[in-house]
């Protein structure tokens, strides 16, 4: 995939609340589903996403049954300020990936850098290419 | 000069969106995500009586990529966030996040004090502290006798 040419306008998209068709909701309060970008090195399959304001400790990754989900927590702003003028809205953010047998699950990383979580996902052995070794007879 | 307003009432449903406006702007629920459309960094705007704070969610970017300039009654917000390519052999299955540069300007209505402003970035989010000018600080008058 060609990605879009450097120095380009930014247009972002709204920032979308997940609705309950997508299922129950199992904790209170608002949830979005975060951008990301997903691809593929050599070594690894890397999935970046944009949190902004979950700090390092509010941050969840699981996995559970080849199942990565990824889980953030906002905190409200103070409560003495008033909202005078609103764009986006707060809440935490929740996706969830599934992941293929191809990948190696014990060794996933997960780093949560000003608002962008990136999760390391190595590939397994199997899939990496390999030299093979000629035994002599 | 009078101004006329007109409606031209081509459209039931372009009508019942802006009743629906009006009546939302009166019970104060208006829908303000449509301000946001197409505008980047999001911004939300407090007030907490002496300052005014803007909050900008602005994941990612490096502050060295990151021009705050203020005047008495404007912010201005400038900057790129640039795609991460330290990595040159890859392949995309997904890219939903945006890359480019950004230049947006904040009227604020009520003039503050330039000298004063404190920002501060963290987890993405970008907070400005806009102390509003002495003189444009409410103030208790004392009727005398």
């Amino acid at each position: 995939m060609t990605r879009r040419k450097e120095k380009t306008e930014l247009v972002p998209k709204e920032k979308q609340p997940i609705s309950s068709q997508a299922g129950e909701p199992t904790r209170p309060g608002v949830f979005y589903s975060p951008a990301v970008d997903i691809f593929q090195t050599e070594e690894d399959l890397v999935i970046v996403a944009d949190m902004p304001g979950v700090a390092p400790g509010d941050l969840n990754v699981d996995l559970e049954d080849s199942v990565l989900t990824v889980t953030g927590k906002v905190d409200e702003p103070d409560s003495d300020w008033k909202l005078r003028y609103r764009e986006y809205g707060i809440g935490g953010y929740t996706r969830r990936f599934t992941l293929s047998d191809k990948i190696d699950q014990s060794g996933i990383e997960a780093k949560l850098v000003n608002g962008v979580l990136t999760v390391r996902l190595p590939k397994a052995d199997a899939l990496k290419p390999r030299k093979v070794l000629v035994k002599a007879a | 000069m009078t101004v006329l307003r007109t409606h031209r009432f081509n459209d039931i449903w372009q009508e019942m969106n802006r009743w629906q406006q009006h009546m939302g702007d009166l019970f104060g629920e208006r829908d303000y995500s449509k301000n946001a459309c197409g505008v980047f960094p999001p911004i939300n705007t407090y007030d907490n009586g002496e300052s005014y704070i803007v909050l900008a969610e602005i994941p990612g970017i490096s502050l060295d990529d990151l021009d705050i300039t203020a005047t008495a009654t404007q912010l201005t917000l400038k900057g790129e966030r640039s795609p991460n390519n330290d990595i040159a052999d890859r392949s995309y299955h997904r890219a939903e996040r945006d890359h480019g540069s950004f230049n947006r300007t904040i009227d604020l209505g009520q003039p503050i004090d330039p000298d004063k402003i404190d920002a501060r970035f963290e987890n993405g989010v970008l907070e400005i502290v806009l102390p509003r000018a002495a003189h444009a600080l409410p103030r208790q008058i004392t009727v005398k006798n």
